[in-house]
């Protein structure tokens, strides 16, 4: 069995604690250095199931600008993103765009959509 | 050449003078005419496609871009009226606007109120001073977050960012996402300057090294950049000689601060603060030129979209009672930065407001710090004071003043008084009130 | 694939200030010009980071071609600049004395100068120098007036002897690198670029740092060029009211010193020191250079503030040793192979007079000068936005709404001005050579702003696509490629990779 210690920091608030975990076979034993009870979550989901929100832009045929901003609707495991990033390059839509109109659906097979963050309008004449 | 009239004339359609406007509207203000030089409104929100904007103000998670349509739409509802593509030349000392465009042609905009939301621009290589060659590759980190996410192409595939400020950081993790490599961000202070939520998701997540205390002090390549050395440095930020080392790289990302894009505020007779690089403001956000408003990071360097919206509402808010002439009149007292502050702004705040309303400062700190008290002192007496777990210089503080805790006796101290706000050790004494521990 | 063969009279090699302006004056004849240009742009040399100084002429030893020409290109600046549309001011200058022993020193100037043939010098005390310069160093003791100094813009100048050389006839290659010089019983017959074929009766080398590789290709070696590196401060135009002409100190032995000095535009510039560097291409600034520059600067002017300082670079002077002179004549033993080399300081001053010199050097070798009857001496200055009235800024908006359009806002240049740079005589593709022509990203934010902008405008106007926009020419491409390939190209690796750098980051918090 491998256990070991993970380091990190924590992000849910400004203070930043540097936590200690321990992790047994994907299993959170313990946190240390957290000062409050969202610090020891914080560690349980980054070391377990971490997630990220995933943005990044997909090209646009016959828009204002070539490129609209997306985003996934929900983060996803973090290690679908190489995945979902490939899946959001290879995507093409069409101007116009409405914001939060899915752009991906079923991003790297993660059940979450990849939605455009910004409305898209047609290019002018 | 044509001539415009308003009420407000807001400068600058970014986050601050998108709410600024509204608001401005919003609080009876008649004609609201909203500038910007670029070809929509928005401002550098459409160029920020990452999450993290609104959780204060809004209780979501949104990126740039849905940050800023939420505001367009608000101002597009309140009836502000709006010109693109539209660059302001010139203010005059008496207000009146100059500006130009394809439509128009060179305009007269005289206005009852203007509101400066000009934003900021990149410090770039000149104003850091890196030796070395100039090569193509060179770009502040802002210029080349346009070219990919606005206009679709990469600034280069070995990247090296100098600054750990925050668009420094995203766009590590942006163009590693676009199948780049960022081989290091270098930051030549001993903490970073972006928050620690970047470092964590746009570093660390992307096995981005780190390197505090560094800098570039060479950079190579006749045509393309090929290369940067980079040196430790020692405590007063010089490069210790025989410690540097070569990185190869086509591309130099430059994170290293933001300036508050004054150019109008100076033609416009304001007073500028040395430490922001903005001008010296009320807490109606007014500058010393009466009718000249201002918010946004034209005034100090924000972190948080969040705070400069709040910042912008104050402008427009003051902005139209100063139309309608309801402005407050009566004693002031200016705001003064203390022990383990690097700035205060507002300057000056009225005492009828500090009387009548919740009155929100925001500063800086000069350092690092752990459990400390933030105190507004007036005289010899704490006014207000607030725990804060940590201070960074890269996080702003806003401390709000609730209202009638600042007497309106205060007369009696005379106009050299200030009110002070510092940052002093929590466990030294007994602290004053305010701010439970946790 | 068969070369491009050209058959001209003259071949002048380099398109830097001195070579535009031979190309210009033997436009003047009837005779057959090609200028051919190793780099993407004229004026991408040492013309293009240099002092920007016409200098009055008291520095050099009497008798030399730098004494002379220096004298006589000073008298030519007020016409040339008025005739093809160059930005010039004759301010005056002023050499600094910090010392009394300096001060004696004036005179000495004073005296070569006359000697010289320089106007209207004198030396002035104190209180006058403090008038005329209220932030000069206080401890001033006096200082040399030299009424017909001035600055202008070197680059504004070479772009417009080219445009006007173009205009009359003369045929430019840009991008064009001399791999060869095709020499015969003593004379030079045919000069080769890439994919061209000159044959020339007459070669002019001005060639400028590069200028002894070329005098090599035809079986001479009567110089070296070692280029003498010096760095500069470019300061914001905010503080460009801190002096109103050219402050020299006393000069030093490798160079006339740190100056500081206004620019044409209204900016302020310091420098250069004097470094010998090996390398041609090494236009590197130094952190050691740099506070050398500033201490000179500060020496003049104390209260030059760094922080306005805009950008930092470095040019690089031709000397030529072993002489210290310019080297203005036919190489020896080659009578129609004309050098014009080790044009370093006073070089731009005397570019006017070098290619007089030129010319009547060429006419004594024997080529033929017959004035044309159609020369045009005359080139407009391009329209400047930021130069104009309001009425005319209305009136050009009214013409074309492009004019209304600013692309870069810290110099107030419209997207009109960008689009009639790109189509001039002289072709412009690149971002420099923008900047150079229109002052786009000249300003403080050195193109953080317009940069963008400008290459779409370049894009859009001449075909180029973005990834094939470059800075300088050459490699010096601005971008890579377009976002989303380098991630498609790397698709099958890259999921694997990103999952194992995911975890190993997790460690290194």
């Amino acid at each position: 069995m491998t256990r070991e210690i993970r380091e990190l920091t924590c992000i849910v608030c400004p203070v930043g604690c540097r936590l200690r975990a321990a992790v047994e076979d994907g299993q959170l034993l313990d946190v240390e250095g957290n000062s409050c009870k969202r610090g020891a979550e914080y560690a349980q989901a980054e070391l377990c199931a971490p997630k990220r929100t995933v943005t990044s832009t997909v090209r646009v045929y016959g828009g204002f600008l070539p490129l609209v901003p997306v985003r996934t609707l929900e983060p996803i495991p973090k290690h679908r993103i190489g995945q979902a990033l490939i899946e959001m390059a290879k995507a093409r839509v069409n101007a116009p765009v409405d914001i939060h109109q899915v752009v991906v659906a079923d991003v790297a097979g993660t059940g979450v959509d990849v939605i455009a963050s910004r409305s898209m309008p047609e290019k002018a004449g | 050449m044509r001539i415009a009239e308003c009420d407000i004339a807001v400068i600058g359609a970014g986050p601050a003078g998108l709410a600024a406007a509204a608001r401005a509207k919003q609080c009876g203000a008649c004609r609201v005419i909203l500038m910007d030089r670029d070809r929509e409104l928005g401002g550098i929100l459409n160029q920020c496609i990452h999450n993290g904007f609104g959780l204060q103000l809004l209780s979501q998670e949104l990126t740039g871009p849905e940050y800023a349509e939420h505001f367009i739409n608000e101002a597009r509802d309140a009836g502000v009226e709006t010109m693109l593509d539209t660059m302001v030349l010139s203010v005059a000392p008496g207000g009146r606007i100059t500006a130009v465009n394809r439509s128009g042609g060179l305009m007269r905009i005289s206005a009852k109120a203007i509101i400066l939301a000009m934003g900021a621009r990149e410090r770039n290589r000149g104003a850091v001073t890196i030796p070395g060659m100039r090569p193509a590759g060179v770009f502040t980190a802002g210029a080349a977050q346009r070219f990919v996410n606005m206009e679709g192409y990469m600034p280069g595939k070995r990247i090296v960012v100098l600054g750990s400020g925050d668009i420094g950081l995203i766009m590590a993790r942006r163009l590693t996402w676009e199948g780049a490599r960022v081989e290091a961000v270098l930051e030549i202070l001993p903490f970073p300057s972006g928050l620690t939520r970047n470092i964590v998701q746009c570093l660390n997540d992307q096995g981005i090294p780190l390197y505090l205390g560094h800098t570039v002090v060479d950079v190579h390549g006749e045509e393309r950049v090929s290369g940067v050395t980079v040196a430790r440095v020692d405590d007063s930020l010089k490069p210790i000689p025989g410690t540097e080392w070569d990185i190869e790289c086509d591309t130099l990302l430059l994170s290293v601060g933001l300036i508050p894009e004054n150019e109008l505020t100076r033609d416009a007779g304001g007073e500028l603060d040395p430490v922001t690089g903005g001008p010296v403001v009320t807490d109606e956000m007014e500058t010393s030129v009466p009718g000249v408003f201002a918010c946004g990071n034209v005034v100090h360097i924000h972190d948080l979209v969040d705070n400069v919206t709040r910042e912008a509402w104050t402008a427009g808010e003051g902005a139209a009672r100063f139309v309608a002439g309801r402005q407050p009149a009566g004693l002031t007292i200016r705001t003064r930065a203390g022990d383990g502050i690097r700035y205060v702004v507002p300057h000056i705040l009225h005492l009828d407001n500090l009387a009548a309303r919740d009155v929100r400062l925001f500063m800086r700190a000069t350092r690092p710090d752990e459990r400390v008290q933030v105190e507004a002192v007036v005289g010899d007496q704490v006014v207000f004071s607030k725990f804060e777990r940590v201070v960074r210089p890269a996080e702003m503080i806003a401390l709000t003043i609730p209202r009638g805790k600042v007497s309106s006796g205060v007369a009696a101290f005379g106009s050299e008084t200030r009110l002070i706000v510092r940052v002093r050790p929590r466990d030294c004494d007994a602290g004053p009130k305010g701010g439970a521990k946790a | 694939m068969q070369p491009r063969r050209i058959a001209a009279d003259v071949v002048v090699i380099g398109a830097g200030v001195v070579g535009t302006g031979i190309a210009r004056e033997l436009s003047r004849y009837d005779v057959r010009v090609v200028l051919v240009e190793k780099q993407a742009d004229v004026a991408f040399g040492t013309t293009k980071a240099n002092t920007a100084l016409v200098h009055a002429g008291y520095d050099a030893e009497p008798g030399t071609w730098k004494a002379r020409l220096n004298v006589r290109g000073n008298a030519l600046y007020p016409k040339t600049c008025a005739d093809l549309g160059v930005a010039y001011k004759n301010c005056g200058s002023l050499v600094v004395a910090a010392t009394e022993n300096e001060a004696g020193y004036l005179h000495e100037l004073k005296e070569r100068g006359e000697r010289n043939g320089v106007p209207g010098l004198e030396v002035i005390p104190r209180e006058q120098v403090i008038e005329l310069e209220p932030h000069v160093n206080p401890g001033v003791v006096a200082a040399l007036w030299a009424p017909t100094g001035g600055i202008t813009s070197p680059w504004e100048l070479a772009i417009a002897y080219a445009e006007n050389a173009v205009a009359n006839g003369v045929e430019l290659l840009l991008s064009a690198p001399v791999t060869g010089i095709g020499v015969r019983r003593g004379r030079a017959f045919s000069v080769r670029c890439p994919g061209v074929v000159m044959d020339a009766r007459f070669v002019v080398n001005a060639a400028g740092i590069w200028a002894d590789d070329i005098e090599r290709m035809v079986g001479r070696d009567d110089f070296e060029i070692t280029p003498r590196r010096g760095e500069y401060y470019l300061f914001d135009k905010r503080v460009g009211h801190l002096v109103s002409r050219p402050l020299f100190p006393v000069p030093a032995e490798l160079s006339k010193g740190i100056v500081v000095t206004p620019t044409v535009d209204g900016n302020l510039i310091a420098g250069p020191n004097a470094l010998l560097v090996g390398d041609k291409g090494d236009l590197s600034t130094t952190a050691v250079g740099l506070a050398e520059v500033l201490e000179g600067a500060r020496r003049l002017v104390p209260g030059l503030p760094i922080r306005e300082s805009i950008t930092n670079f470095a040019g690089l002077r031709a000397v030529a040793a072993p002489i210290g002179d310019f080297i203005i004549g036919p190489s020896p033993g080659v009578p129609n192979f004309i050098n014009a080399a080790g044009i370093q300081s006073p070089g731009l001053t005397a570019a006017p007079a070098i290619a007089e010199a030129v010319r009547d050097i060429l006419a004594d070798a024997g080529l033929a000068l017959a004035e044309k009857p159609d020369f045009n001496s005359v080139r407009k200055r391009p329209t400047r936005f930021s130069e104009l009235g309001p009425e005319e800024q209305s009136a050009l908006i009214e013409s074309d709404p492009l004019w209304g359009h600013i692309i870069c806002r810290c110099e107030t240049v419209p997207e009109a001005e960008i689009i009639e740079a790109l189509h001039r005589p002289v072709s412009c593709t690149t971002l420099d050579g923008v900047k150079f022509r229109t002052r786009a990203g000249a300003g403080r934010c050195q193109g953080g702003f317009c940069g963008p902008r400008v290459v779409a405008i370049i894009h859009r106007e001449l075909g180029i696509s973005p990834e094939k926009v470059t800075k300088k020419g050459g490699a010096s491409f601005i971008l890579s490629g377009r976002t989303k390939d380098p991630l498609l190209e790397r698709a099958d690796e890259c999921v694997d990779e990103r999952e194992e750098v995911g975890g190993r980051a997790h460690c290194r918090v």
